[in-house]
């Protein structure tokens, strides 16, 4: 009769019997368990965990520089002890208010063995620094303490002047861009050719800080964006530039004035001929009349010379040393300036003025030094907060690599603060290098913002189809298995009892 | 459901920003003192300008005329091209189509070639990408990408963002197969920020829904502006029937007109150019978000952010030894000598900075976790319903 | 299904594809390119009057094009049909593209013959072809190249044209390899202009075997019509009720009604929008090509036949030229194929449209009755329903939930056996035969004694379905045959309707109607009629199935059209709804 029961039974099947039917749920179960490990690795972004207890740490301190004057006690006839008790007082006040050098612990000694990098200071004719570190007092100047401790902390803490500005921010290498601009050699003479080897002196004196490549170019149509000011005055005529009219001066648009080969910061230093037809060419103050400036300074940029006298030159096409020494002053001027070297203090003069002196270079040395530690702490810093903030930012071996570079060598920027300035710039940089290096690992590109829905939206298609059944299946098995466990006992009873 | 989210979300803005108000008058004093550089004048020294145009083919004419424009605007009004990064997504100039081959016009009587000489595109077709967009900002770039792909700024630097294309909620569509989220420029804002890669930020988008792109911003001295509400298409200006296509959007138009009446040395103030906004004309209802920027509108200019150079010093000769006569001039008040203020006020009062702000920002960051605790929540309902309906299900079988 | 037409139920025509752009570009088609085409319309009027041979007339538009400085050359082409030789020569030009590789192309044609209008030639229409490429080739910015092709015949010379552009030459097309090609070709307009001016300009968009073209194109031509020419666009040579009142009352088949029902908008409305979709679904269901654009369907072209609606004015030349400008620059924007709007529809009115997804129920409903009833069939021939005895309670009380108590008496409904051999032989016996049958209609021997064939096969045709009815089966332990074959019957049918109603919904619908009532209804009671109803029945049904062989024209045209076009009309009925029916009929004989 199977036209009766045209169906088979059920549980004749070989796969529906419970242990196969377990079996094949199992096995299941057992896959997915055994890939969600995979899948977890697989899904993950790698993200090491960085040293964030030791860049914390880091942020604490702050390094300190010791300086140690020593006083020549010869030249001060016995009250050598006492000045040196009175002036560390006082520049230990002067530091401690200056936002700037609070950090430089500034001793004066008698003492003849001192560490190095000692400055000495001594009693003269007039006030001049020498090299290499010393301090001549005129008679005047070393009269009192607070007078010596001016000078001093003229010269080891310089307040920043108010243009803080322009200085450039630091880099091991800066390219320095000299342009010869005639505004228009159709109209005069042409010049094309220009001496600019006299800035080597001061470059020298920098090289503990940067390295420089040096490029010049002359350019024979450099035409103003705009129109400078005619002012007729009864025996003369000349332009003029307002004030607005220098932060335009530089007609980007039309002049190339730098190759873009490499990444080094540029300065700009740029020798402006004017048009005969628009000589001499001023800069105006700012009621309109008329200065007898000619150079100017872009912060962050570079300098601009103005050469309004040619008269000199005659025909000449080329511009000799002489002709240039005025320009080249102004240039290396702007130079210092632009790289954050103070002046000398007021009143103070230094026997070779052509170079700089070891106490500004000094100076400097710390300055930047002092930037390059904060710089490296607040990157280091932003990393760890970056990396704490954004979940999804992949941080692998090489930045891990890298903050710790930069933490050791921090770690030895401060040990070697009692050193040579050189030697803490240079341990600066390479912590400033390493942790900047790590900030801009390519790697650490955080993966594209992707909402939480979104992931569900992905996921749920794809696994929810598939866990359902697989869910509500192992259910149901589990419970015939518990209802079976209950019968088979309840006969055991059964079985007992009869 | 959908409703009850926004209201709910509102709500909490609301809050967030009567907080804000109440808690940043106090501190604005404080956060002045810190700032001298934000009081009146903006503080930097050189301005970059990054213009994107996100979208391709040559129906898309008018964004790449959009970013053109602008391009030939900032350069006008002093951003070398060393410091202005174009991203073109397409070649309409050269593409067959171009009537005119070699040109773009963005207006319908084709006056002026926005493709004229001295154009760099710095990239181009398919280097226009999201991933390349971010990585230009947080300057996580390959070491062999060249200087003129690179946003090489610092803390003095000005960056004028603008982007054009085809958008969403909080979305912009790159080439039409990826997109960039409000969050991912947020984001990249702020490492910007961490790393000090900027003083001050104008980010202005022309798109649809605009306003959503900027509203995930939390990083300081950022000023946005956007063309469209959420929720708000923005139209293409007009047509030229000769190209055949449509030639600029109607809100870079009007943006870009008020700039013709720009000049390098302008004291216009970017307030100005919020004024001029008519949502009439434009089509839809532009944007502004100045919450994160620290000065007033009134005296924030144009050219801090269009312009090159913002100040010069005059240097004497050397003639004399006395150095110390030199004086400054400001060019936007050229009275005022700025007050000697500590070398680098970020590097030293970073610490300090934060806490002082931290309290103006924070109730907006509230509002932030707010929301994303109210969006776990939902996140976590729907799930236990999705499950309890699925067991009740499997019971009931 | 008659719902369809009702205005509310369509909606408004929209452009999907970004990069179109329709009618927003200044045309400079002038009176001087009018002039051009009216020249060369002179010329062509010459070679008409002189009879030309397809030759002369072939080479005149090849030089012409030539002498513009395009590469243009020529096409012989002979067809082999049963019905005789079919020859004739085409002339084509390329305009290759300025400024890109020549790997994509967008082709304008005109047809020597026009079948819609009263003039038999399209003269304007070729004229105006030749004006254009005059014309076209001063412009610089063709992203695409452009094809100029005029077809000899009407159908014939653009079928071997396109063959033989894709290389794919059926063994029944004698011709060579075109001497030059170009690139994918993605869109076309195909003009025919026969009359002497024109005041609507309609468009004709069916393909072969119910293929439509993407709807962006159709809608972009209407806005550049519109907003370009000036001039208002229809749906084939329909005239809107509103637009000609006088003219509308003179065609409609409501002109004899009282007033107040013609003069009813609503009812004018419905009966144009009926219009449309009757002369729609006579196109698509017989799978023919509404004119020469239906040819590149096949080829994945999205194609239109632009109709100048034959009228004393206001248009002509200028209009057109312009219209035809635009529409180009439009294609030209074209980045990819058109992909985004849609494929199947149902154009109400120019400027409104049905989705697939509202009108398919229309005929899927009819298909899923079906299947339902043939099912239930089966599974009624499955079971039989007797009164149990009382030696069989005990057996009924093991067989559990199949018993049923009622009072006293019992019913059980029992299992029986199912044969399927033999309905499945009948079915397939049908279909082998109507393939034959299709096979005897092309061979020579039947084209030329067409009634007598016709008569023999008619008659063959039904007396051999006898063999299947003849075996009487009466034992109740099997199912009857009649009742399986109607299961089998219906069920296929309606596989039939469903599956076609997404390829060609207007063949869908028609089966639906033709099929749905005869299948149904082929054995409606119980007790079993007399045998001559029966007979008489089957008779009737045999000459749904095969009666349109006597329509001598029809059939003719049917299998040229399967030959030369490769139309499926022609061969479905003869292999699926011919012996369909006759399956039906089988059923009706045996009660």
């Amino acid at each position: 009769m199977d036209a009766l029961h045209g169906f088979k039974d059920v549980q004749s099947l070989s796969f529906q019997r419970p242990i196969i039917r377990r079996l094949i749920l199992g096995s299941y179960w057992v896959v997915i368990l055994f890939a969600i490990p995979f899948w977890w690795r697989l899904t993950s972004i790698e993200r090491i965990a960085l040293p964030s207890n030791r860049v914390h740490a880091q942020l604490e301190k702050q390094p300190v520089f010791p300086v140690n004057v020593q006083l020549d006690g010869s030249s001060f006839h016995g009250r050598a002890s006492l000045l040196a008790s009175e002036l560390n007082e006082l520049l230990a006040k002067s530091t401690r208010t200056s936002t700037r050098w609070n950090n430089l612990d500034i001793h004066v000694t008698l003492d003849q063995n001192a560490a190095r990098s000692v400055y000495t200071v001594a009693v003269g004719n007039g006030t001049v620094v020498r090299h290499p570190r010393h301090l001549i007092l005129s008679q005047d100047d070393a009269s009192s303490a607070t007078k010596i401790a001016d000078v001093l902390t003229g010269l080891l803490a310089p307040e920043a002047s108010s243009r803080v500005q322009r200085v450039v921010q630091y880099s091991k290498r800066y390219r320095l861009a000299f342009t010869l601009l005639n505004e228009d050699v159709t109209s005069d003479q042409l010049i094309h050719n220009w001496d600019i080897h006299h800035i080597s002196p001061v470059l020298s004196r920098l090289s503990v800080l940067h390295d420089f490549l040096i490029e010049s170019q002359v350019q024979f149509h450099a035409p103003l964006a705009f129109e400078p000011v005619q002012i007729v005055s009864e025996n003369s005529t000349l332009y003029g530039l307002t004030p607005e009219d220098l932060t335009v001066f530089v007609n980007s648009a039309e002049w190339t004035l730098s190759s873009s080969v490499s990444e080094d910061p540029v300065l700009h230093f740029l020798l402006f001929v004017p048009s005969s037809s628009r000589r001499p060419l001023h800069i105006l103050d700012t009621q309109g009349s008329p200065t007898q400036h000619a150079v100017f300074l872009l912060p962050q940029w570079g300098g601009i010379y103005i050469l309004n006298h040619l008269e000199h030159v005659g025909t000449r096409t080329h511009l000799t040393a002489v002709d240039l020494s005025l320009v080249f002053s102004a240039f290396v001027n702007q130079l210092s300036a632009l790289l954050g070297v103070s002046d000398l203090p007021h009143g103070v003069k230094s026997d070779d003025p052509s170079i700089l002196s070891d106490w500004q270079v000094d100076a400097v040395l710390r300055y930047r030094a002092l930037e390059n530690i904060v710089e490296t702490q607040q990157t280091l810093h932003s990393i760890v907060k970056l990396v704490d903030q954004i979940k999804n930012m992949p941080v692998d071996e090489t930045v891990r690599g890298d903050v710790q570079n930069a933490l050791t060598a921090l770690e030895k920027a401060y040990q070697s603060t009692a050193g040579l300035p050189s030697t803490i710039l240079h341990w600066s940089r390479e912590a400033l290098s390493s942790a900047s290096h790590a900030f801009f690992n390519p790697g650490m590109l955080a993966l594209l913002y992707f909402p939480a829905e979104h992931k569900y939206a992905v996921y749920t298609p794809l696994f929810a189809s598939i866990a359902v059944p697989l869910v509500v299946a192992l259910g149901r098995e589990l419970h015939a298995w518990r209802r079976e466990h209950r019968t088979t006992a309840g006969k055991l009873v059964y079985h007992i009892q009869s | 459901m959908h409703w009850l989210q926004h209201l709910s979300r509102h709500c909490l803005l609301l809050l967030a920003c009567l907080s804000a108000l109440t808690l940043a008058i106090p501190q604005e004093e404080r956060v002045s003192n810190f700032f001298g550089r934000h009081t009146g004048t903006s503080g930097h020294t050189n301005n970059w300008a990054v213009l994107v145009c996100a979208s391709r083919y040559w129906f898309n004419y008018r964004h790449m005329a959009n970013a053109l424009g602008m391009y030939r605007t900032v350069k006008r009004l002093g951003i070398p091209d060393s410091n202005i990064i174009l991203m073109l997504a397409d070649d309409t100039a050269c593409n067959a189509r171009n009537q005119f081959p070699g040109s773009v016009y963005a207006k319908a009587g084709r006056h002026l070639d926005l493709y004229g000489d001295n154009i760099e595109v710095d990239y181009r077709g398919y280097e226009v990408t999201v991933e390349n967009f971010i990585r230009l900002l947080t300057g996580r770039v390959d070491p062999s990408v060249p200087r003129s792909k690179r946003l090489l700024t610092d803390d003095r630097s000005n960056i004028f963002v603008y982007m054009t294309g085809h958008g969403g909620n909080e979305f912009l569509k790159f080439q039409d197969n990826e997109e960039i989220s409000a969050f991912d420029i947020a984001d990249a804002f702020e490492q910007m920020w961490q790393k000090k890669r900027y003083n001050e930020i104008l980010f202005m988008i022309d798109t649809c829904q605009a306003n959503t792109m900027y509203s995930q911003f939390y990083s300081p001295n950022i000023l946005a502006t956007g063309s469209s509400e959420i929720g708000e298409n923005s139209y293409s200006h007009e047509n030229d029937n000769d190209i055949g296509v449509s030639v600029i959007d109607s809100y870079t138009h009007f943006v870009l007109e008020f700039m013709e009446g720009i000049n390098k040395t302008s004291q216009v103030s970017m307030q100005d150019l919020f004024s001029s906004y008519d949502p009439v004309k434009i089509r839809s209802h532009p944007g502004v978000r100045s919450d994160l920027f620290q000065r007033p509108l009134e005296s924030a200019l144009i050219t801090d952010f269009f312009g090159g150079v913002s100040q010069a010093e005059i240097f004497p000769v050397i003639e004399d030894a006395d150095t110390t006569t030199q004086h400054i001039i400001r060019v936007s008040s050229p009275d005022h000598v700025v007050p000697p203020d500590p070398v680098s006020p970020q590097a030293h009062n970073g610490q300090d900075f934060d806490k002082a702000n931290a309290t103006a920002v924070m109730p907006q960051k509230d509002a932030v976790a707010l929301d994303v605790r109210w969006r776990d929540i939902r996140k976590w309902t729907s799930i236990v319903i999705v499950g309890f309906l699925v067991g009740w299900v499997s019971l009931v079988r | 299904m008659s719902l369809i037409p009702i205005a509310s139920l369509s909606q408004g025509t929209y452009i999907d594809e970004n990069a179109l752009q329709p009618a927003q570009v200044n045309t400079y088609w002038n009176w001087q390119d009018v002039h051009r085409a009216d020249q060369y319309l002179y010329h062509l009027e010459g070679l008409r009057d002189r009879n030309s041979t397809s030759e002369e007339r072939a080479q005149f538009i090849r030089n012409e094009l030539a002498n513009l400085g395009l590469r243009a050359a020529t096409q012989n082409y002979t067809f082999t049909a049963s019905s005789g030789l079919l020859s004739g020569v085409n002339a084509y030009a390329i305009m290759a593209s300025p400024r890109t590789p020549s790997s994509e192309a967008m082709v304008i044609s005109a047809t020597w013959r026009s079948e819609v209008g009263k003039e038999p030639y399209n003269l304007r229409g070729i004229s105006i072809v030749l004006a254009l490429a005059a014309f076209l080739k001063n412009y610089s910015l063709w992203a695409k190249d452009i094809i100029f092709v005029i077809g000899d015949g009407y159908l014939d010379g653009m079928q071997a044209w396109l063959n033989a552009y894709h290389g794919t030459i059926p063994p029944n097309l004698e011709t060579s390899l075109l001497e030059y090609t170009s690139g994918v070709i993605w869109t076309a307009l195909n003009i025919d202009y026969s009359g002497h001016s024109f005041s609507h300009l309609g468009v004709f968009f069916e393909g072969l075997n119910g293929r439509l073209p993407n709807q962006d194109l159709i809608n972009s031509v209407r806005l550049i019509s519109h907003y370009t020419g000036g001039v208002p666009f229809i749906v084939y040579d329909h005239l809107e009720p509103n637009d000609f009142p006088d003219r509308w009352q003179t065609t409609s088949i409501l002109a004899n009604a009282p007033d107040f029902i013609r003069q009813s908008p609503q009812l004018q409305d419905f009966e144009y929008r009926a219009k449309n979709i009757v002369r729609h679904i006579n196109y698509q269901a017989r799978g023919k090509p509404s004119g020469a654009h239906g040819l590149y369907h096949k080829f994945r072209i999205d194609a239109i036949t632009l109709f100048a609606v034959p009228a004393t004015g206001p248009h002509g030349f200028l209009a057109l030229g312009r219209i035809v400008e635009s529409a180009l620059r439009t294609t030209n924007n074209l980045l990819e194929r058109l992909h985004a709007s849609f494929f199947f529809y149902l154009f109400t009115s120019p400027g409104t449209f049905m989705k697939i997804g509202k009108f398919l129920p229309s005929a899927v409903l009819v298909s899923a009755a079906m299947m339902i009833s043939g099912l239930g069939d089966w599974v009624n021939a499955g079971w039989l329903h007797e009164a149990v005895t009382e030696n069989d309670r005990e057996e009924a009380a093991a067989g559990g939930p199949s018993s049923k108590i009622q009072g006293k008496k019992m019913v059980r409904w029992r299992m029986r056996r199912r044969p399927l051999l033999r309905p499945i032989f009948t079915v397939l016996g049908t279909h082998v035969m109507g393939l034959l049958a299709f096979n005897l209609m092309r061979s020579p021997i039947f084209v030329e004694n067409h009634l007598a064939a016709s008569l023999l096969l008619f008659g063959a045709l039904t007396i051999l379905p006898f063999v299947f009815a003849s075996l009487p089966d009466r034992t109740p332990e099997v199912a009857p045959f009649s009742l399986l074959l109607k299961s089998f019957n219906l069920c296929l049918a309606s596989i039939v309707i469903s599956t076609t109603s997404l390829l060609n919904f207007s063949l869908a619908a028609i089966l639906a109607i033709t099929l749905a009532v005869p299948l149904m209804y082929s054995s409606c009671s119980r007790s079993s009629p007399p045998r001559i109803v029966s007979l008489a029945k089957y008779v009737t049904y045999s000459f749904l199935a095969w009666g349109w062989l006597f329509l001598r024209d029809e059939v003719k045209q049917a299998i040229w059209n399967w030959e030369v076009l490769g139309i499926w009309f022609a061969p479905f009925i003869c292999i699926v709804y011919g012996p369909l029916v006759t399956q039906a009929g089988v059923v009706s004989l045996q009660p």
